[in-house]
């Protein structure tokens, strides 16, 4: 009977200075975060440009080799009126990328044919000395109504957009 | 009097069939004019499979008979403006043409320190899947009854295809 008070004692002891342990590890936040105002989705796709095509365009990628353009497609959401943001509503919308001029977004036709939607893009040609590896750009959207919303790239590595060196 | 009543009459049923007419002509934003839970959904290679891309865990959209493609997905709460996890989600699926509907699940991505959790699914391709765009869409429904829906845009060389 005393061997099992004892065993007893002891698991219960363990059990209570684990749980606490446990309890304090954090669980890895849910992805985008926030609380934001205004939802913002953003792919980046290829595109051709004078000094590069890609064997694809339009394509969802993510590694851009230095010179290429990289095209970047956004839609936002206010979240108060669940209204997607048009040119009417939005005051800023832009792509920041370190070191470089911030590229304006522009609303319009996607694709061809009469039904084809609208939708926010634009279009950054890599310089020909940016730094190679991953580029942690943000689109960021003001609206007229004082709103605000950001998109940020999941921190996956090899999912991000990255800048490899020129063929 | 009563013509430029009828002249009003006219203009306004006029102006009243424009404006219905309107949507159908006018700029239909993606994905559509309202949407009640946004949804954020990619794809990227997978470093399984019977074929494998030369890079995985990237973003693309072609992929090849046997290879598997990882759906990655986020949505939002309206109410609260934070991502919906697994406790506010009843159910969320990809739902593929001719296959089962694919179950998502609400996991941990990435490495420590930078871990963070969102939706995915992993889906293997047939070898006899037909060839072509994959009109697929993924389903969100909360515990408070409102459904999120992604579609990619309907545009040439974006959407998901299957290739030999």
């Amino acid at each position: 009977m005393k061997r099992l008070l004892i065993a007893t004692t002891v698991v219960l002891g363990a059990a209570a200075l684990v749980t606490p342990i446990l309890a304090q590890t954090p669980e890895p936040p849910a992805w985008p975060g926030g609380p934001t105002q205004v939802f913002v989705s953003a792919h980046t796709l290829t595109a051709a440009n004078a000094a590069y095509t890609p064997a694809v365009v339009g394509k969802q990628e993510n590694f851009f080799p230095q010179t290429s353009a990289v095209r970047f497609q956004v839609y936002a959401v206010d979240l108060k009126t669940s209204k997607v943001v048009t040119a009417q509503d939005a005051k800023y919308f832009y792509v920041s990328i370190p070191n470089q001029p911030n590229v304006k977004l522009t609303y319009g036709k996607a694709g061809t044919g009469a039904k084809a939607p609208y939708i926010w893009a634009g279009t950054w040609t890599i310089p020909d000395t940016y730094p190679l590896g991953v580029v942690p750009f943000r689109v960021l959207i003001t609206t007229k109504s004082g709103r605000h919303g950001v998109f940020q790239q999941a921190p996956v590595a090899l999912a991000q957009l990255t800048v490899i060196a020129k063929p | 009097m009563k013509p430029f009543r009828t002249a009003i009459g006219a203009t306004v049923a006029v102006g009243a069939l424009a404006a219905l007419a309107a949507p159908a002509s006018a700029q239909a934003p993606y994905p559509s004019p309202k949407v009640p839970v946004p949804v954020y959904a990619d794809t990227v290679s997978s470093s399984r499979g019977d074929v494998k891309l030369s890079r995985v865990c990237t973003q693309t959209n072609f992929f090849p008979r046997r290879a598997r493609v990882v759906f990655r997905a986020w949505a939002m709460d309206s109410t609260t403006g934070k991502p919906l996890t697994s406790l506010e989600i009843k159910y969320a699926y990809v739902k593929i043409p001719g296959q089962p509907n694919l179950a998502l699940n609400w996991g941990t991505h990435g490495t420590a320190p930078n871990q963070v959790r969102f939706w995915s699914a992993a889906w293997a391709i047939p070898a006899d899947y037909p060839l072509g765009v994959v009109p697929f869409r993924i389903v969100f429904k909360t515990e408070t009854g409102q459904f999120g829906i992604f579609q990619q845009p309907a545009i040439e060389g974006q959407q998901l295809t299957v290739t030999p």
